[in-house]
């Protein structure tokens, strides 16, 4: 250090440039012109961790491992040419060998202010190994981000090449739109059956798609139309049957009666889009027309015997041929009864076969429901009497007129009461009563049978369902009449509901609009 | 026999059925009873005829029911005539809507209804 003291001729006193050296935050080499060191500062030993004697005097080449220098070769050309090197990166090792990375500036110093002569350099070292590990955890830092990003991607592609694959392999049409109406998937179906190139309406107004419309080809309106619909209020629709056909039109024109499916698409609250899944429906159509026309014709075809067979029984059984109490007019009275029975369970199948297909058609007008109930319980006196069962009737309101289909009241009202009937022990009792409120007319029908196990109650208005308290009991029941009885109601805007334990009875509870 | 001069046409497709509805009402009633098979034959005996009730039946060859109905109404004795409806397609509301659009305001359920109902229910009409 004494000489590079010595050596300090920039014109500041002594002690001011010893103390700038010595307390430089970097450490700072002097070298000759050949490489040797002719003095270091102590920031520079206390960063290589080496004393002033093993470096003074020595060839930089000596500082270091053998194969690194302080200073680079073509820098110290540089330098001794009169012109600034670095910063450089190297590295050095300290006493016990370990890997110090330094950035170094070196400059040249003159001999004598003509800046002719160069009398050797001044090398700034700085120790970045801090800056160093930053930098390699920087780098592993990004290595794994690349490795992440890499795989995000490749996992990304699987699952668009699945959902692709998924989407394209669906028999049905799905087209899904954002926000704004703008196409945002268009499956191959869709793109098929709608006879557009799915890439061609990505990302375009809906409007693009051609649209729906009705039998006569009138399109939908604007607020008719199902993906704008759940977009903007975020209502579902699907279409059923029995309701208005709905068609959807191709590119080239033509159209298809369509089944479709829209439900708004959510994240949280919001609504971020909608989609529809659809389908050609063509061949359900003809299959429910045949079906229709089945109906329609074995409703005809099969009742026809019936109605000659029964009338001919009757006819047989009023016959003085056969007085009561013979043999033969026992055997009649069967006959009958199985020709009614026949004719219950045509009715219930016919009946719901139309309420599947849609085509129970109900004609609501005020409906002397007394009337009705009185009939009903006038065709089961026979049964009434040889059971010995009390049947009470509460008319609180004898007037009460209910809006409602009466053929269709009928088969509910003969299901309940035959129902009350039927599962109560002899010697029981059915009690009706029918009241009335501002807008709708309640009837309530309770019976001392033998009530419905708890197990039964959700199912019990689902087709064909009986519980098995009765099957035994009762042989004649075809498990329709229930669900006869609440697709009627439903449809009718009315309402059912029952309370039952078994051993004590069934109470069963219609209201119906007035 | 205390309708002896009343006229009651019956028109059915279904011979057993025309049958028996003829002979119980004949026996019970006394009427005279006329039968046809459609509802042509049935519209030109009934503009002969004037019968005071008809049972028509719905399904039929060659000219069905509603169609029978239809041109009856246009008659000028045929407006007001008594018609019931025979039928087995209960339950159904569009034929209900129709035949009431054209004056009829009962039906008889054929699976439904007993001989014994029908009888009363014609006898009402007669009386009516």
């Amino acid at each position: 250090m004494d000489k590079l003291k010595q050596k300090s001729a920039h014109g500041f006193s002594r002690k001011v440039s010893d103390l700038l050296i010595e307390h430089a935050p970097e450490g700072i080499v002097m070298l000759s012109p050949d490489g040797v060191v002719r003095a270091v500062n102590e920031t520079f030993l206390k960063m290589a961790k080496r004393r002033e004697e093993d470096l003074v005097g020595k060839a930089m080449a000596k500082l270091d491992h053998p194969h690194e220098h302080l200073i680079q070769a073509k820098d110290l050309g540089l330098i001794l040419s009169g012109k600034k090197a670095g910063p450089t990166e190297v590295h050095i090792h300290d006493r016990r060998g370990r890997h110090v990375p330094i950035e170094y500036l070196a400059v040249p110093v003159y001999k004598n202010a003509s800046h002719k002569i160069v009398e050797g350099a001044l090398i700034f070292i700085r120790d970045i190994s801090k800056r160093h590990k930053l930098q390699l955890k920087l780098e592993n830092y990004t290595e794994g981000l690349k490795r992440r990003v890499e795989k995000r991607t490749r996992d990304l592609w699987r699952q668009m090449a699945e959902s692709d694959a998924v989407l394209g392999s669906i028999g049905e049409g799905i087209v899904a739109v954002d926000n704004k109406i703008h196409v945002t998937i268009v499956n191959k179906q869709a793109a098929r059956m709608l006879g557009i190139g799915n890439g061609k309406i990505l990302g375009k107004h809906a409007d693009y798609i051609p649209q729906l419309c009705r039998e006569n080809g009138q399109p939908l309106t604007r607020e008719e139309r199902p993906l704008e619909m759940a977009v903007t209020t975020g209502k579902a629709s699907a279409t059923a049957p029995g309701d208005e056909p709905l068609f959807q039109a191709r590119t080239d024109g033509t159209r298809f009666p369509v089944g479709i499916i829209t439900t708004p698409v959510r994240v949280g609250r919001k609504i971020i889009g909608a989609v529809s899944v659809f389908r050609d429906i063509t061949i359900g159509r003809e299959l429910d027309k045949a079906k229709k026309e089945f109906v329609a014709l074995a409703s005809h075809q099969l009742r026809t015997p019936l109605s000659i067979s029964g009338w001919y029984l009757e006819k047989l059984r009023a016959s003085r041929q056969f007085p009561e109490g013979t043999s033969e007019s026992k055997h009649l009275a069967t006959l009958y009864k199985a020709n009614r029975r026949m004719t219950d369970l045509v009715d219930s199948l016919l009946t719901t076969s139309r309420i599947e297909m849609g085509t129970l058609v109900l004609a609501p007008v005020y409906t002397d429901c007394i009337d009705i109930i009185d009939s009903a319980h006038l065709e089961r006196l026979p049964e009434i009497t040889r059971k010995n069962l009390k049947v009470k009737k509460e008319y609180e309101s004898p007037e009460a007129q209910a809006l409602v289909d009466p053929q269709a009241f009928s088969i509910v009202w003969d299901n309940l009461f035959s129902n009350a009937c039927k599962y109560t022990p002899e010697g029981g009792l059915v009690n009706i009563r029918v009241s009335e409120s501002d807008s709708s007319v309640e009837f309530e029908i309770a019976d001392s049978g033998y009530g419905i196990p708890k197990g039964a109650h959700k199912k019990l208005f689902t087709k064909f369902f009986r519980a098995d308290n009765v099957v035994d009991k009762d042989t004649d029941g075809t498990g329709l009449g229930l669900y006869i009885v609440k697709s009627i109601v439903d449809k009718s805007h009315g309402k059912i509901s029952f309370e039952s334990e078994e051993g004590k009875g069934t109470t069963f509870h219609l209201t119906l609009p007035k | 026999m205390q309708y002896k001069n009343k006229k009651v046409l019956v028109i059915e497709d279904e011979g057993p059925l025309r049958e028996i509805l003829g002979e119980e009402l004949e026996e019970k009633l006394g009427v005279q009873i006329f039968k046809a098979k459609n509802g042509k034959v049935g519209l030109e005996m009934a503009i002969k005829e004037h019968p005071d009730v008809i049972l028509l039946d719905l399904v039929m060859p060659t000219m069905d029911g509603m169609t029978m109905l239809d041109e009856l109404r246009k008659d000028e004795w045929g407006k007001g005539t008594h018609v019931l409806i025979l039928t087995n397609l209960e339950h159904d509301g569009e034929k209900t809507i129709d035949a009431l659009e054209h004056g009829v305001y009962e039906y008889i359920v054929k699976t439904r209804w007993s001989l014994a109902d029908v009888v009363k229910r014609v006898t009402e009409k007669l009386e009516g």
